[in-house]
């Protein structure tokens, strides 16, 4: 049983359960309504990336990576946000698209399969709309533990999954994410079952160099490989950028951000 | 070497560089001014792209790989891309 709610890591930190996480995130940022499963965002807008995409910004993680550069709403969740129906985060999604004259669609900033019953619904609303694209951005953990849940997600023709994967090692799961090393499984699961169920996918993953060491990449890639070489060839390896909230976090972490992205110092 | 081949590596290639930055089908212009002698040959497979213009990379490059037209092509080609990945 977890003790107390992980926030951002401290360099003593205790390795968590990240399922349990979500479950207990779960319990913070989503509610029941008479619409369904409601569930915490902080904004809805529009952004250039994927070309331009209508966006919207919910709260809650299940892991605690150092690098990671989303609102402090991921540590505090208690703290940030309002509850919206699937209906009503379509319907904002919908205007944010209108006035910025896009016609793709995402929910970011967290984990949106924590509380998946609301995204799902969602999904629905999508699917039955003039959009032609909806982008679901996760880091594999709910979906990793759940092997029915990609089948459900292959239901709907509009949704292609990005994958994020921050290791390929336990010991480099557990050092950047905060969680317990043995679950750095369950977002390679979550690839095997999105290709299985024939879900629209690719995968990132945090190769930074000075986050993840040339040796690890190198497991990552072909551990990709094994399970299908297009996913492998299809990767998009993110580089770590100083987000505010990342120097904070790495500040917190006992990292030197300064050094860091000067290019002389390395994560842990 | 054979251009539709030589097409779906160079898309990978590309999108390896300009994957978050570009929709698919300035990913293909980009492709088409950089590579032209190399893809001399593969006017007509470009033009049977550009029906996935808009689409950002990454989710077009998954569809093509789920092409029956194109599946063997994206398989040759990521079998290279792959290499060049783990070398690199």
């Amino acid at each position: 049983m977890m003790q107390g709610y992980p926030r951002f890591l401290t360099p003593n930190f205790k390795p968590f359960n990240p399922v349990e996480l979500s479950k207990l995130t779960e319990r913070i940022v989503c509610r029941e309504g008479p619409e369904g499963l409601e569930r915490k965002y902080t904004a809805f807008y529009a952004t250039g990336v994927y070309g331009g995409i209508a966006t919207g910004y919910t709260v809650g993680c299940s892991l605690r990576c150092f690098f990671c550069w989303s609102e402090r709403s991921r540590d505090f969740p208690e703290l940030y946000g309002s509850f919206y129906s699937p209906r009503r985060a379509f319907e904002e999604l919908v205007k944010a698209a209108r006035r910025f004259k896009v016609k793709k669609l995402r929910v970011s900033g967290a984990e949106p399969l924590i509380g998946a019953e609301h995204v799902l619904k969602l999904l629905e609303l999508v699917e039955n709309s003039e959009y032609p694209l909806f982008i679901l951005e996760t880091n594999g953990i709910v979906l990793g533990a759940d092997k029915g849940l990609a089948r459900r997600l292959a239901r709907f023709s509009k949704v292609h999954v990005r994958v994020s994967l921050k290791a390929a090692t336990p010991e480099g799961f557990q050092r950047r994410t905060g969680a317990i090393g043995e679950f750095y499984e369950l977002p390679f699961k979550a690839v095997e079952y999105l290709l299985d169920s024939g879900v629209s996918f690719h995968v990132a993953a945090m190769s930074d160099p000075r986050i993840m060491p040339k040796e690890e990449r190198r497991m990552l890639i072909e551990r990709l490989a094994e399970i299908d070489r297009r996913v492998a060839a299809n990767l998009e390896e993110e580089l770590c950028d100083p987000y505010e909230t990342t120097i904070v976090r790495m500040a917190a972490y006992g990292l030197d951000p300064y050094s860091f992205f000067k290019g002389r110092g390395h994560g842990p | 070497m054979d251009p539709k081949l030589e097409l779906a590596r160079l898309i990978l290639k590309e999108a390896l560089e300009e994957g978050e930055d570009l929709t698919f089908s300035e990913l293909l212009e980009v492709l088409s001014e950089r590579f032209k002698r190399a893809l001399r040959g593969a006017e007509r497979y470009l033009a049977e792209l550009s029906s996935l213009g808009d689409l950002p990379p990454r989710v077009a490059i998954w569809r093509l790989m789920n092409d029956e037209r194109w599946r063997t092509a994206f398989e040759e080609a990521s079998k290279q891309i792959v290499e060049e990945m783990l070398s690199a």
